[in-house]
């Protein structure tokens, strides 16, 4: 698989602009280029090793711990994990620099209506993190993250970018336009979305999309912000829904129940 | 004279109309139709009921009826051998060849056309085929073997055949059209993709790329776009030779005449339109060249120093065919998208006088002495438009219907054509179409890399 050439890679100044929005509409994803700097990734990258070490200790509550996918361990037995849920809820410094970045304008700019971020619910914001070795995650199956019919819908998915993603190293691999016309391919032509670190990806909760094994030594970890144009739950409601088990499946397989 | 058609039998239009079903339907109905073409009489009406079983779609069918042309007519099994012997099912070219190497009236008949069939896939060489080394590995193979090895130990008929062999296709039979003549050579150089950092931009421009700098290998381009008068000389030597140079990709029963053929406003010097993605690929192997990449197209038309324009960076109507030509209307600054859409809505296209104008423009020279690269014509170039990776097409099992909405199957075009405005008519305005799209705003321009060029 070669390196995309000419996907075009937006800027972001705290407005989405027409032409983004119709590109967004159009292929069903937009890519921003640096809308954080290596400062603004650093704090990011400090709160998710702060809030693992306090959900490793017990200091989370345990409706705010991930259970979706399984610790992995290292040669020595120590456990990472691959998920940290509600993390602005619990990382205060990240979530002032997503509102002082004006992420928020991302929901209403590309759904074209108000929209509301999660953060108490549903699992908020997402920190995940995928490993090549000794790891329970590094690849993901084609899927769609939400299905038409919940009442959450429409949302858009907003990937921040912590580590570079390559096709070495699982970058996200989308069928553009899928969200508007399913594909008529059994196996579809993928487009691979490369990265830097502190750009953001976004696409809509029902394109279809997959990443690829981290084939080297490299980690990569990003952060997940969801907006929403739908109904809004109560706090506290559980990421349940079906395309939720489905998720973990595709990821863990049977196991996940057993958790 | 009158002449008479022969009555066909019901079992043999039953086993016409069977197209699927259980085997058992399937065999009750064969059984049915080979009764019937045992009791037939009149060899032509024999003939024509053979050939229903001979070119059915089942190949049990097909293989049935060749045992009973070969029984029945043998005066016509040479022809139904020949027709099994290119059958893509070895279930009947099996039989086929076996009956063919130990029926003396079947070769004597039809051994010369077997023979033909036969080393086309064999090979030429009676030594080789004699030795019996080579890729042989099924029961088909052993027979089409022996079959050759019956039919070349008759001298008479292999030393016919042999000298009958037609010349493959080569430089002497199908000699190369590259001409460099109407090039213009584009040296190896650095491209800069899109509008520079700092550079003003309109609503035209695309977004920043996600590779903004490449370098570019020396290459030739048509110094103007492909003409109609030069296009509907492809289309016709398609006519006498056949579909030697399309894509193989491209839709079956591909008609390359171009969609405006009938239009009297594209006249001969104008650039080629209505023209999809597969004809242009189609014509250029035709001349021995190729589509540019769009790498290619912008540097041609940029320049070393990444001009906006061929020209320069500013927009000169007089040097364009845009929309403002076509409407005889002030190029200036161009409306903004919107109103140009509404424009276009507008538009009485088939009481325009003219769309495309001749090809040639004085004055719109790029850089390295190419014309015409902004307006007249969209062009088609060989790059997928959504990542700018080269255009490799495997849609050949879907309908073109569905590509509509494919992003895989956009291409990009380049340079703006007589219905764009100033915004996209510049050097690096870019749009996606489907790659079998036919438009009177779309045409191609070819390219030859300087590794292809022979020696001179």
């Amino acid at each position: 698989m070669s390196s995309p050439q000419r996907i075009p890679r937006f800027r972001y100044d705290g407005t989405v602009t027409a032409e983004q929005r119709a590109f967004y509409e159009q292929y069903g994803f937009v890519v921003y280029r640096g809308v954080f700097d290596a400062r603004d990734v650093e704090i990011i990258k400090r709160d998710a090793e702060r809030l693992e070490r306090d959900t490793l200790d017990g200091k989370v509550p345990a409706e705010h711990r991930d259970r979706v996918i399984k610790p992995s361990y290292d040669d020595n037995g120590r456990a990472t994990l691959h998920r940290l849920p509600y993390f602005t809820l619990h990382c205060a410094d990240t979530r002032e620099l997503i509102e002082r970045r004006r992420l928020d304008s991302l929901g209403p700019g590309l759904l074209g209506r108000p929209a509301w971020r999660f953060e108490d619910a549903v699992d908020g914001a997402v920190w995940q993190m995928k490993r090549g070795r000794r790891s329970s995650y590094s690849a993901l199956d084609w899927h769609l993250d939400f299905p038409h019919d919940l009442p959450l819908t429409p949302l858009v998915n907003v990937g921040v970018y912590l580590d570079a993603a390559t096709i070495r190293n699982g970058c996200l691999i989308l069928v553009p336009g899928s969200h508007r016309y399913p594909p008529r391919r059994l196996e579809p032509v993928g487009l691979p979305l490369e990265a830097e670190a502190g750009d953001v990806i976004c696409h809509t909760y029902n394109i279809l999309h997959h990443s690829g094994p981290v084939l080297d030594d490299t980690s990569r970890a990003t952060l997940y912000v969801y907006y929403s144009a739908g109904q809004k739950p109560s706090a506290g409601t559980a990421y349940s829904h079906r395309a939720g088990e489905d998720f973990a499946k595709m990821i863990t397989g049977a196991e996940a129940d057993a958790r | 004279m009158t002449t008479t058609t022969p009555q066909v039998p019901s079992e043999v239009l039953q086993i016409a109309a069977w197209a699927d079903g259980p085997a058992a339907e399937r065999d009750a109905l064969l059984g049915g139709y080979l009764r019937t073409l045992e009791q037939l009489a009149d060899p032509r009406t024999l003939g024509e009921c053979l050939a229903v079983g001979l070119l059915h779609d089942t190949p049990e069918i097909r293989r049935q009826a060749l045992a009973a042309a070969v029984r029945l007519a043998p005066e016509l099994a040479a022809e139904a051998v020949g027709w099994a012997l290119a059958d893509p099912d070895e279930t009947v070219r099996g039989p086929a060849l076996a009956s063919l190497a130990k029926t003396p009236a079947l070769r004597s008949a039809g051994g010369s056309s077997a023979l033909h069939a036969l080393l086309a896939v064999l090979g030429r060489s009676p030594d080789q085929i004699a030795a019996g080394v080579g890729n042989y590995v099924t029961v088909a193979d052993a027979h089409a073997l022996a079959s050759a090895r019956t039919l070349l130990a008759d001298t008479a008929l292999a030393d016919t055949v042999l000298e009958d062999l037609p010349v493959p296709l080569s430089a002497d039979r199908l000699p190369s059209r590259l001409s460099l003549e109407g090039m213009r050579h584009i040296p190896a150089g650095r491209l800069r993709r899109g509008t520079h950092p700092g550079q003003e931009r309109s609503w035209g421009d695309p977004g920043e790329p996600a590779v903004d700098e490449i370098t570019v290998e020396g290459f030739y381009l048509d110094t103007c776009p492909v003409t109609n008068d030069e296009y509907d000389a492809f289309v016709a030597d398609v006519g006498v030779h056949g579909h030697l140079w399309c894509h193989p990709d491209e839709p079956r029963n591909t008609d390359h005449t171009r969609s405006t053929a009938d239009d009297p406003r594209c006249a001969d010097d104008h650039p080629v339109t209505g023209v999809s993605w597969y004809d242009a690929v189609a014509y250029a192997a035709w001349c021995g060249k190729r589509l540019p990449t769009e790498d290619e197209w912008e540097r041609a038309a940029r320049g070393d120093d990444h001009r906006r324009h061929p020209w320069g960076d500013e927009f000169r109507p007089e040097l364009v065919r845009g929309l403002h030509s076509v409407l005889g209307r002030d190029g200036g600054t161009g409306p903004d998208r919107q109103a140009w859409l509404r424009r276009l809505a507008d538009l009485r296209v088939a009481e325009l006088p003219a769309l495309t104008g001749p090809v040639n423009l004085p004055g719109s020279e790029s850089p390295f002495g190419v014309r015409d690269m902004c307006g007249n014509v969209w062009e088609w170039t060989s790059t997928r438009f959504l990542d700018g990776l080269p255009l490799q097409p495997r849609f050949g099992t879907m309908d073109p219907g569905d590509l509509w909405g494919e992003w895989s199957a956009e291409v990009s075009v380049r340079g703006g054509a007589w219905s764009s405005p100033p915004a996209l008519l510049t050097a690096v305005s870019r749009a996606g179409k489907a790659l079998v799209t036919r438009s009177p705003e779309i045409g191609f321009r070819c390219a030859v890399s300087e590794s292809e060029v022979p020696d001179r």
